[in-house]
């Protein structure tokens, strides 16, 4: 198992040496000028416009910058923002603890609401418990989660004024350090209330998938003969259901599970707009948007290195719920 | 807009301040007064964006600008009617033929940090900014700079800049708005901190969420009534309605045409605009075929119905446009009228034309709403006269690699400029302008106004030729003059006070205007 962690681990390597040449040229490839953009339209001179370019290098071969790139990536060093004037690994340091915050709250949302369903609506095969269910599975999956957060805004907001629209309440994490240090609830309610509509918003579309990826995967290990065997030593369907089926049956869910996490950090660049939510989704569109090559390429392979440790884990609790999954 | 649309207009309004003024004299009747300002409260404002940076130097962006704005000041300012007034500068004259400015700086101002803001500070900042190594996005502004000196003052005698210049500039005033004066570092400072002389000083920045600063009690123009500013960075604009209405915050501008009229409605929000100094063009690619023929310019320019444009795409949150001079601009002209919507002579120029039966072409578009919606109409607008327009959007960092190399047939593209013409008619109508003739336009007429226009000092000289270039542009049209956008800002009654200015700027402090304040309950 460890070797196979380890290997699992290595790699790792190659795919992210990969992701960095990819993110590196595509985002070099485009057209569009970051000293133009930066400096704007109206006040563009030619000859400073060319003379910034040159002391950026960036009038040198591509792979001259990308060998560069990549020798001070290897020391850790992610570059620095042309628009900021600061480094990046500062800049993303800054701001991934709220796309952390954000995405993981979904993720929990997701899975909180979308097992216990997905089992229910299997067990209850053919009532419109499941119909019900596998409606708004489908409801949620299709509809766009930038709306859905526009739609809880207005709903939650602007009508019934419950929660507020944007910003974020103050980070989770130190909202709980306060509960425990005796800061008091308030803390923590300013920063779930914060926290709730963009991560609904968020959750929605993996929640809709795992109610249907947990009750599909429920109904097959229902019929299968162990099932069966079990009913005739006279099991209660209690005991068959969530001791006998429901640990196979989440295998798959599982792997799906973890490939939607790193989803949902890319989804929370879209939301994170709607939401006004500081993380790293709102620099990185930025980012594209006024070339800034050194923060592209740093969020890009945050969100890779991130993919890549959540498969590596999945991998793992995998091997953990099916032992008969060899490693060789 | 029209002449009798216009005249219609100035008698409302004659016919609303009558009205007004009768109010106020009953009001005044009854022993009711104006509400003196109440000190306190602190403004929060919803941002499109989070800033770069806060050093005025680094800045590119309104939304940065609109920040640094407050801590630091210019030498000098555009007030709400777009005539230059004092800042920093108390008074300048130009030599040598407008090759030196000479400006004498004010007495009275202090930075944040208590110390005296000298000459030294404002020949420090030009040379910051000029600095290659510093690489300012401003640094291009003062290209035409040759030297600084400062002089500082005997006494009573208050400290002088002198700025020469490689050639003379009459527009070089306008230049001077986009430069803050920050003060001489002290030697030991290891890092850059915010320190201006403006109306407020800096509190905190948490990025992406919000950058907070307090009043400056020994501001030179009278300290704010406010306590303090907050800008809360809110970059989806019905997220920033949202916020206004349920109260996150208390001023927003860029207000959309489909909020406009609900917001209007709401009791306690008040909507206020200005007409911006910008405009948006549909320009034409003169070096292509067919639109190197004046009568194919001609026969678009005409059968673009400009009203109809604004009433349709941006209702109540733009004029239409008659020339490249804004209404905020100097050297406007009211008695100019741009090409009438005529579907008949459009035809016409057509038929006169090298392409007399029509022809396909594509129009570039950047991304946005109202750039496709606007798009879809002025498609549909020239099908009127056989012209087939297929719509090309493009992502702005494109967008602008094609205008630049000229490779489009047509495009729509809006700019912002403040109310000196040299700016952007030398750039974008001089056969010499290197990279923004993004038409290929070029006069020899055009070309000898715009430099003689330049090197003029005398306003009203500059004015009248810089109407002959707007005649002659309109009547070439390498691009046609769709629209100036208004700056639509809405904030709740409890703000009073507040005036949007015509470049987007956001102004609070007394030193010209009414300072903004806020109503308690």
């Amino acid at each position: 198992m460890t070797l196979f962690a380890l290997r699992r681990l290595l790699w790792a390597v190659p795919v992210l040496l990969g992701v960095s040449i990819l993110v590196f040229t595509i985002a070099r490839v485009i057209p569009g000028d970051p000293v133009l953009i930066a400096t704007g339209l109206e006040r563009a001179d030619p000859k400073i416009l060319a003379e910034t370019a040159q002391r950026l290098g960036l009038d040198r071969p591509l792979w001259v910058q990308y060998a560069d790139y990549l020798g001070d990536l290897v020391r850790g060093d992610l570059g620095h923002s042309l628009r900021h004037r600061r480094p990046v690994s500062a800049l993303i340091l800054g701001r991934l603890p709220a796309t952390l915050e954000l995405a993981t709250a979904a993720f929990l949302l997701a899975i909180a609401a979308g097992i216990p369903l997905g089992v229910v609506a299997a067990v209850r095969r053919g009532t419109g418990f499941e119909h019900a269910a596998i409606l708004g599975a489908v409801g949620g999956m299709s509809v766009p989660a930038f709306w859905l957060g526009l739609l809880l805004i207005l709903l939650f907001s602007l009508q019934l004024g419950w929660l507020p629209a944007t910003a974020r309440g103050g980070s989770l994490p130190g909202a709980f350090a306060a509960l425990l240090t005796g800061g008091g609830l308030s803390p923590l309610w300013r920063s779930l209330s914060h926290l709730l509509l963009p991560a609904l918003a968020l959750a929605a579309p993996t929640t809709g998938l795992m109610v249907r990826m947990t009750r599909s995967s429920m109904l097959d290990v229902l019929g299968e003969d162990y099932i069966l065997a079990a009913r005739a030593r006279g099991l209660s369907e209690r005991t068959i259901v969530y001791r006998h089926a429901l640990k196979n049956a989440l295998v798959p869910v599982v792997t799906i599970a973890g490939l939607f996490l790193g989803r949902l950090l890319g989804g929370a660049v879209v939301l994170e707009t709607v939401f006004a939510w500081p993380g790293i989704g709102r620099m990185a569109v930025l980012a594209v948007r006024s070339r800034d090559y050194a923060v592209i390429a740093g969020t890009a392979l945050m969100v890779a290195v991130g993919f890549v440790v959540i498969n590596a884990a999945v991998d793992l609790v995998y091997a953990w719920l099916d032992p008969r999954v060899r490693y060789d | 807009m029209s002449l009798r649309r216009r005249s219609i207009l100035s008698m409302l309004l004659m016919v609303v301040l009558v009205i007004t003024a009768l109010g106020a004299i009953a009001c005044n009747n009854e022993g009711e007064t104006v509400p003196e300002p109440e000190t306190g409260g602190t403004l929060v404002i919803g941002n499109n964006a989070d800033v770069d940076s806060l050093d005025p130097h680094l800045a590119a962006d309104l939304y940065t600008v609109r920040v640094c704005d407050q801590i630091f000041d210019t030498l000098i300012r555009l007030d709400f009617s777009g005539d230059y007034v004092g800042s920093l500068a108390e008074s300048w004259d130009v030599a040598d033929e407008g090759r030196t400015w000479e400006l004498t700086l004010r007495q009275d101002v202090y930075f944040h940090d208590g110390e005296p803001l000298t000459a030294d500070d404002v020949v420090h900042s030009f040379r910051r900014i000029m600095d290659p190594e510093f690489d300012s996005p401003r640094r291009g502004d003062l290209a035409g700079v040759d030297g600084v000196e400062g002089i500082t003052g005997d006494g009573d005698d208050p400290d002088r800049v002198n700025i020469t210049l490689v050639e003379p500039n009459g527009a070089f005033l306008s230049t001077l708005l986009n430069i803050h004066i920050v003060p001489v570092p002290d030697a030991d400072a290891r890092e850059w901190v915010p320190v201006g002389s403006g109306p407020f000083k800096f509190g905190e920045w948490v990025p992406e969420e919000r950058v907070a600063l307090e009043r400056f009690a020994d501001y030179w123009g009278g300290a704010s009534p406010l306590e303090g500013l907050v800008f809360r960075p809110i970059p989806e604009v019905s997220t920033r309605v949202v916020e206004l209405e349920t109260g996150g915050i208390h001023l927003m501008d860029e207000v959309p045409g489909e909020d406009m009229e609900r917001l209007e409605d709401m009791e306690g929000i008040e909507i206020d605009s200005t007409v911006g100094s910008n405009y948006s063009v549909l320009g034409l690619n003169t070096t292509r075929e067919p639109f190197d023929d004046p009568m194919v310019r001609q026969a678009i320019a005409h059968a673009i119905d400009r009203e109809r444009l604004v009433e349709v795409v941006y209702p109540g949150t733009a004029v239409a446009a008659d020339g490249p001079l804004p209404p905020s601009s100097w050297a406007y002209d009211e008695d100019f009228n741009g090409p009438a919507h005529d579907l008949e002579r459009a035809a016409n120029y057509m038929e006169n034309s090298s392409v007399p039966d029509g022809f396909s072409a594509e129009l570039l578009i950047s991304e946005g709403e109202r750039m496709q919606r606007g798009a879809i109409l002025i498609q549909s607008m020239l099908e009127e006269i056989g012209i087939e327009l297929e719509i090309v959007t493009q992502e702005w960092g494109t967008f602008l690699q094609s205008l630049m190399g000229r490779e489009y047939d047509m495009l729509r593209v809006a700019w912002t400029t403040d109310p000196e013409p040299d700016a952007l008619l030398y750039s974008l109508l001089h056969s010499g302008s290197e990279m923004l003739n993004f038409s290929g336009f070029a006069s020899e007429e055009v070309d000898s106004l715009l430099d003689r226009a330049r090197v003029e000092s005398d306003v009203s000289e500059r004015a009248r030729m810089y109407r002959e270039v707007q005649s002659i542009v309109v009547a070439e049209a390498p691009m046609i003059y769709l629209l100036h956008e208004n700056h639509v800002a809405a904030y709740p009654e409890e703000v009073r006070d507040f005036r949007p200015h015509l470049t987007g700027a956001y102004y609070f402090q007394s030193s010209f205007g009414a300072a903004t304040w806020m109503a308690g309950d």
